[in-house]
């Protein structure tokens, strides 16, 4: 039950990213050509909700099996070898996940203790108004007088996504070694496309 | 030594049948660690920036977004119907039109094989009824699907562009004519094929049925306007343009043709239903139909459908970035750039190793995948040999589209073979002869530059640089 409702979320999530990315980008553009306005925040904001909706989906991919391989040449192998090359092609993605997190983690570090920010994004006011200065800065590394993001905060989709997708491989690794899958689940386009064909013989 | 183990991991990785975005991370990664002073911390800032410092990779999922509303089989069936209409007069009329309506769809779509399975289920049926060979009908088909990757707006130029930083808007320009002129090759050796074999024509339904079954299927076709027009007038960056196309595909969908959504299926006017009521109703309708699609299950289904295909694509061109950095870094490009000037090769002979090479590739790896891999490489050499970026961007976009058609992971032979429930023996010998026209069109594009270049120069000057 909450496994559903936690799957529904992040489906939800990533739509809410994609759709904002786009009527950010629309709107933009009306802004420009009906009221020759513009905002400097919304190409940043803009740009980094894409990069959430990549970091945060990569992890969804892995699940609904979006990502797409090679994997001719390991389904002709005998079932054994097919569950070994399985395991260790899991394990690599593992140890992929784990050089990006400790990455990940020493770079947010140093944006924390620096205390960057992004350039033309702000926090609202009420939020920042609630927190106390010693917080603010100490903890949160906001600058009130500013309000601007933190680096730490908006990049620090790297370090979730990341985890999320260790834990898909986690996953997808003991189903491996309880044989309840084979391996990867890569796109297949031609696959995906033939729910357009239409079979209606009769008319026309 | 470097190049070794980076290509080595690669291909290790790849066979092993881990998806190709990390397989390219992955090997990219132990490169750096091993052969270079880089810190994993910086590769993080690396692959973030590679997903959120390119506004141009934005056009991606706003291209993918948009197609995923208007690749319906009620759209490709609107634009049957306006192909027919409008060329199936002639001589072998109707494998024509199914040439013009995949050129439509493609343009409309952007995917070979999804162009393939909504058309070819519906006009390769139709031909054999009237009279067409089955194998002359699949083989038409699937070779025009390709066209779906020349003709712009074409996912595959934008990677083309994300990994060579050629502009976007100027391959789109590029594309244009060689994907037209393949299409009027295909039409011609048709109408050729025709007159031979005596094959059956239909009668001309009259302009007022032409004008309606074009207007019908414009609701659909002006996205490509839209798009098309923005960015060749200067007005729009592609990504502006997609992002625009997306919202109007979402609103063709759902309020014009109501394929899908909250109002699916409620006609415009009822049968006694007078003009003003159903004025009233339909306003009514759309006013609704906007609020109420965000509840509704179908809209959410085409934009996670979108989503999943948009993060695919994204992640491997994130990872491919970094493969790029490090094939930059070590100058990889430019030692291999030496050794095949050191041959002494022409640019023509380059360009055939090119070809050749693309060609094998095709046969086993998707089209993104190898446009990633291998244009950063191939890239420095021919800017080095004086070839032009865009020429060989729209070589590499062509080479693709045979790439569909060969075994083993030819996809649109699949998709083929998928709707006329025949082997793919029998899908590849229909192929062909089609295949072989492809073949000759790719050798006039790679020679013949000005194909590909004069539109892109023409407008540049028009535009007075």
């Amino acid at each position: 039950m909450l496994k559903k409702l936690l799957g529904r979320l992040e489906e939800d999530i990533i739509c809410l990213l994609l759709v904002s990315m786009t009527l950010l980008v629309v709107l933009d553009v009306v802004l420009r050509f009906g009221f020759s306005m513009g905002f400097h925040w919304m190409a940043e904001l803009t740009l980094t909700i894409a990069g959430w909706f990549v970091l945060f989906g990569m992890s969804y991919g892995v699940k609904v099996g979006a990502h797409i391989g090679v994997d001719a040449f390991v389904n002709m192998l005998p079932p054994t070898a097919r569950k070994i090359s399985s395991l260790a092609a899991i394990s690599i993605c593992m140890v992929y996940c784990m050089m990006f997190l400790y990455g990940s983690w020493v770079y947010l570090a140093k944006m924390y203790t620096f205390g960057m920010t992004m350039e033309d994004l702000y926090l609202p006011e009420f939020f920042t108004s609630m927190l106390s200065d010693d917080v603010a800065w100490d903890i949160l590394k906001i600058d009130v007088e500013e309000r601007l993001i933190p680096t730490w905060m908006a990049q620090s989709i790297l370090l979730f996504g990341f985890g999320l997708l260790m834990l898909r491989f986690v996953e997808l690794f003991i189903k491996v070694l309880q044989g309840k899958a084979v391996g990867f689940k890569l796109a297949d386009e031609a696959k995906e496309s033939m729910h357009l064909a239409q079979h209606d013989e009769d008319n026309k | 030594m470097t190049i070794a183990a980076l290509f080595i991991t690669l291909f290790a990785c790849m066979l092993l049948g881990m998806p190709i975005a990390i397989a390219l991370g992955f090997s990219s990664m132990m490169t750096i660690l091993v052969f270079s002073n880089d810190s994993l911390a910086s590769v993080a800032l690396k692959l973030y920036e590679a997903t959120s410092e390119h506004y141009t990779l934005m056009a991606i999922p706003f291209f993918i977004l948009s197609s995923a509303f208007l690749s319906t089989g009620g759209v490709a069936k609107r634009i049957i119907d306006f192909a027919t209409d409008a060329v199936g007069h002639v001589r072998g009329g109707l494998a024509m039109a199914s040439v013009m309506a995949c050129m439509l769809f493609a343009a409309v779509s952007g995917s070979s094989p999804a162009t393939v399975a909504a058309i070819g289920s519906i006009v390769i049926a139709g031909m054999v009824r009237a009279g067409y060979p089955e194998s002359m009908a699949a083989g038409v088909i699937a070779n025009a699907g390709t066209l779906g990757i020349l003709i712009p707006p074409s996912i595959v130029m934008l990677v083309y562009s994300a990994a060579t930083e050629v502009s976007a808007s100027k391959m789109f320009m590029a594309g244009l004519i060689p994907g037209l002129m393949m299409g009027g090759i295909l039409m011609i050796a048709i109408y050729v094929v025709a007159r031979v074999k005596g094959l059956p024509s239909r009668p001309f339904p009259g302009i007022g049925q032409l004008a309606r079954s074009c207007f019908i299927a414009m609701g659909g076709l002006m996205l490509i306007v839209i798009v098309m027009g923005s960015i060749y007038g200067g007005i729009a960056s592609p990504t502006e343009a997609a992002a625009v196309a997306a919202v109007y595909a979402y609103l063709v969908a759902i309020i014009g043709y109501r394929d899908m959504g909250p109002i699916k299926g409620v006609p415009w006017k009822y049968k006694d239903e007078n003009l003003g009521k159903a004025i009233v109703r339909n306003l009514g309708q759309m006013g609704l139909a906007l609020p109420r699609s965000v509840v509704d299950k179908e809209v959410r289904s085409v934009l996670l459908d979108g989503s999943k295909v948009s993060i695919m694509l994204l992640f491997i061109i994130a990872n491919a970035m970094l493969f790029a950095h490090v094939l930059t870094t070590e100058r990889i490009p430019h030692e291999i750039a030496e050794v095949i000037v050191g041959w002494g090769l022409p640019p023509w002979g380059f360009l055939i190793i090119v070809n050749i090479l693309l060609l094998v590739a095709g046969n086993f790896m998707e089209p993104t995948a190898i446009l990633l891999i291998m244009a950063p490489i191939l890239f420095p050499i021919a800017t080095q040999l004086g070839i032009d970026p865009i020429h060989l961007g729209i070589i590499m976009v062509v080479n693709m589209e045979i790439g569909m058609l060969t075994p083993p992971v030819g996809l649109n032979l699949f998709v083929t073979a998928g709707i006329t429930g025949k082997s793919m023996g029998w899908v590849i010998k229909a192929c062909l002869p089609w295949l072989s026209l492809l073949l000759i069109f790719l050798m006039l594009i790679t020679y013949v530059p000005q194909i590909s270049l004069f539109l892109p120069e023409y407008i540049d000057k028009l535009n007075g640089y």
